[in-house]
């Protein structure tokens, strides 16, 4: 956006073709406030003053930032740019919210996992030598541990768990009744995906350096969350820790993390760092004679540029597009899980469905939180299990 | 009981907190609509029946809305009334190739519904720009256009039949999955283009057809617009079919030749896009021996991958257009007219001498096919001295429309925005009574006026 808020929601000529893609307008049985017009319809009165922050901090933050609606709109306006800088300006926040941003700058992890990030790693050969960080950023390790939030959410109701969430602060993740929640076979199969990306990058004769416990959380959720000026400082931190460490290339091995640190913290901050996505450096090309379908990440294909790398290692294999596709993907609904948990349940649905009426073989996935909302059954997989497998 | 006890009572899910009735006061037209008292989500025609009723009962004005894309104010909501949103009724109900019909709820959008029947090689033609957000109900009620309507007609071929809730909550049907049917007074008909004022369409039966996959596409350069609108009346008058034929002018042919990297020839002022089906052999040869004698400066045949781009940039032209505005507050409000193939290249002629005595920025494009052109006019909306320019402008295009056989409104329907055009029509083909016929059917459906009043015309 390189013009004021007021001028850049003033370009909308209120067509609706965002709604028409806004994953969440049906998720939400069409309650408009839940739409991406409805954002922008209350981005205009908000602007004018004529309507409350409070009111309207829901529809903002149920907004997935997929950017669906940046790419249909003949205005060339996103309705997710628009939530986000309402949220960045608004100075209510979401209590759960609250507890993710304090621990992201207190622990450096959105729930304080703690040892949990490193496990995956052990007896793994690093080399510290080595120019490239492997930078997992704790994204699939966190996420049977935002899934325990989300269950948590169930058992005790949303209004219980806002309540408590500055207890679970302080307490962190281990002191907490979240733990009990944690299923220990979801860690597993996150640290079995994480071994697959070591695996299939080894191959490729690329070594890797990881900084292990010292691994910090990247701050996308302060963004998401509308914590501007946490992020600043988050930001800033960052690039000291990683000059520090005297990092010159980031390996990011998921889509969220890549595209933040390749393009919106530029924002914020200068990123002197090159940012890879760690399909780059794989030199295998899959080789499989059945169908695959592949859910592409949104922030893959809808921030920046067009990421298409996989289909080079794809070649050789059948795939079978789904109804929505390339720059038309639709979202899993995962941004909305902490928040709006039965928002991003309809959604993952919807998008499981259409992927398994592709009748592929397997449903290829390369997103931490794309895989958690739509593993509903064995045909889905992460791309690095497809290639080390295959 | 009020309304909103009596929804409570009925278990009928509405929103009514002033945050959510926001999202609805507004359309794709340059209307700003009053706040409703409530928005009304219904999951059947039961529920609609029941709104109407008490509705009826209390006096309360209603606006069905489906996609919200009406380019003339028709889905803008009023003071005071009940915004039914149609959205959830979003299902295709029945298929059948055998019977070339299919039968959908109204607030199925038009792309879905062809995404769906492409899976099964058939098409519903109609197809407005608006087709990615634009549903079955809206565009029946606005008797929707498109790119194909040279070929297809507009969306009134393709109605059989239709299920409506009338303004006293009754519950009527009309026509069904039959392709013929000559049963007393037309009422489906009734129900097209009626801009939700006679009754709400909630499901209809739709003509489909199976998909036409081989044609080609080409782009012919003019120096002049006569000269085009000659080529395509020839092709016409020779008994061929264009599936779509679509011109531009110089500000939009030049946006489509960025975007498509397709070189403009020298001295060229118009571009033609046509799509020639190939259905026997020789229609190609047919279509193109006729556009060389029509003094083009330049025909390129495109290649797949061309034709794509071509399309989606000229499908996007009003988009490419609005990213051409330079000032704050400045939108694009399109006029819509239509006239007879053998009147365009004097209609054209005119529009031009006209856009010069304006003195606006106007960039024209349209369905030249079925001769309907669009005057985009770039206008500040907060400008008062503005507004009442462009609107006389628009005035004055309709009336070239009018003098031309021809009808101020082709595709986007009356609303708000043209209800004095509508009147203007009607002196002009001196029947000023139809208008007391529409007042009297309006008298007899809709006694109390409830339904959308204050759209295509005033009582």
């Amino acid at each position: 956006m390189n013009e004021s808020l007021d001028i850049y929601v003033s370009r909308c000529i209120n067509c609706g073709f965002c709604d028409a893609v806004c994953p969440t307008l049906e998720a939400a049985d069409f309650r408009g406030y839940f739409g991406a017009r409805g954002r922008v319809n209350l981005a205009k009165e908000l602007i004018k003053n004529d309507i409350g922050e409070e009111e309207v901090l829901d529809s903002f933050n149920s907004c997935l930032h997929c950017n669906a609606c940046l790419y249909v709109c003949p205005a060339g306006i996103s309705a997710g740019e628009i939530s986000e800088k309402l949220k960045l300006r608004s100075s209510k926040k979401d209590p759960l919210a609250k507890f993710i941003a304090e621990n992201i700058m207190k622990y450096r992890d959105p729930l304080n996992i703690g040892k949990g990030s490193t496990l995956w790693s052990k007896g793994l050969k690093f080399n510290e030598q080595s120019e490239y960080l492997f930078y997992t950023a704790r994204m699939y390790q966190l996420m049977p541990y935002n899934s325990a939030v989300a269950k948590m959410r169930e058992k005790l109701g949303e209004g219980l768990l806002k309540k408590f969430s500055p207890t679970f602060s302080k307490l962190g993740f281990k002191g907490s009744l979240l733990k009990i929640f944690l299923e220990r076979e979801k860690v597993e199969e996150f640290n079995n995906i994480l071994l697959n990306i070591y695996k299939v990058l080894a191959e490729s004769g690329v070594e890797l350096r990881y900084l292990g416990e010292e691994e910090p959380y990247s701050g996308a959720m302060l963004l998401e969350f509308g914590f501007e000026k946490e992020f600043t400082s988050y930001a800033n931190w960052l690039v000291n820790f990683f000059k520090l460490k005297n990092i010159k290339k980031i390996v990011t091995i998921d889509p969220h993390t890549y595209t933040l640190l390749k393009y919106q913290i530029k924002d914020y901050v200068n990123f002197p760092f090159d940012v890879i996505f760690y399909l780059d450096l794989v030199n295998k090309k899959a080789n499989f004679s059945g169908t695959v379908t592949i859910h592409q990440a949104c922030h893959l294909e809808r921030y920046g540029e067009k990421y298409r790398k996989y289909y080079d290692i794809l070649s050789d294999v059948r795939i079978i597009n789904p109804t929505h596709f390339n720059e038309r993907t639709f979202c899993c609904g995962g941004p909305d899980e902490v928040l709006f948990p039965n928002l991003t349940n309809k959604i993952s649905e919807k998008r499981f469905i259409e992927l398994k009426s592709t009748e592929a073989d397997y449903i290829i996935t390369m997103c931490p939180i794309c895989y958690i909302n739509l593993k509903k059954d064995e045909k889905v997989i992460d791309i690095s299990q497809f290639i080390a497998k295959f | 009981m009020d309304l909103l006890q009596y929804l409570t009572v009925k278990n009928i899910d509405f929103l009514s907190k002033r945050e959510d009735v926001i999202p609805y006061i507004r359309d794709a037209s340059y209307f700003t609509g009053e706040l409703p008292i409530a928005v009304v989500l219904p999951k059947n025609e039961n529920e609609i029946s029941e709104i109407l009723t008490k509705c009826y009962e209390e006096n309360i004005k209603v606006v069905a809305r489906g996609g919200g894309t009406s380019l003339t104010g028709s889905s803008s909501s009023l003071k005071g009334s009940v915004v039914i949103s149609m959205l959830r009724l979003n299902r295709i109900l029945e298929f059948s190739g055998g019977d070339r019909y299919v039968h959908v709820q109204a607030g199925v959008r038009i792309d879905d519904l062809n995404l769906y029947l492409q899976s099964k090689g058939f098409l519903y033609p109609p197809d407005p720009a608006s087709s990615l957000a634009s549903t079955v109900g809206g565009t029946i009620s606005t008797n929707a256009g498109g790119l194909r309507g040279t070929y297809y007609g507009s969306t009134k071929e393709w109605i059989l039949g239709l299920g409506i809730v009338l303004a006293d909550g009754r519950i009527i049907r009309t026509g069904g999955k039959i392709l013929k049917r000559s049963a007393g007074y037309d009422l489906t008909s009734l129900f097209v283009g009626a801009e939700g004022t006679l009754g709400i369409i909630f499901d209809a039966y739709l003509k489909i057809v199976p998909r036409i996959e081989n044609f080609t596409r080409i782009m012919v350069f003019f120096r002049k617009a006569e000269d085009m609108g000659k080529a395509i009346y020839q092709i016409k008058e020779r008994g061929l079919n264009p599936l779509s034929a679509e011109f531009t002018d110089k500000i939009s042919m030049n946006i489509i030749s960025r975007i498509s990297g397709i070189p403009v020839p020298d001295g060229s002022e118009v571009l033609l896009i046509i799509d020639i089906p190939l259905l026997s052999g020789n229609e190609y040869e047919k279509f193109i021996q006729i556009i060389k004698n029509s003094n083009p400066t330049g025909i390129k045949s495109l290649n797949a991958e061309e034709s794509e781009v071509v399309y989606k940039a000229r499908k996007g032209l009003y988009s490419s257009l609005l990213n051409e505005r330079e000032r704050e507050g400045e939108y694009i409000i399109i006029g819509d007219v239509v006239v007879p193939s053998s009147e365009v290249p004097e209609a054209l002629n005119e529009t031009r001498d006209l856009i010069e005595k304006f003195g606006l920025k106007i960039s024209l494009f349209g369905h030249i096919g079925d001769g309907n052109i669009h005057a985009n006019v770039f206008t500040n909306i907060n400008s008062n001295e503005e507004m009442k320019k462009a609107e006389k402008f628009l005035e004055e295009f309709g009336d070239i429309a009018l003098r031309h056989n021809g009808s101020v409104s082709a595709e986007h329907g009356i609303g708000f925005e043209k209800k004095e055009l509508l009147i203007r029509e009607f002196i002009y083909k001196k029947s000023i009574v139809n208008m007391e016929i529409m007042k009297s059917i309006k008298k007899i459906l809709d006694p109390k006026n409830i339904l959308n009043p204050g759209k295509v015309f005033d009582l």
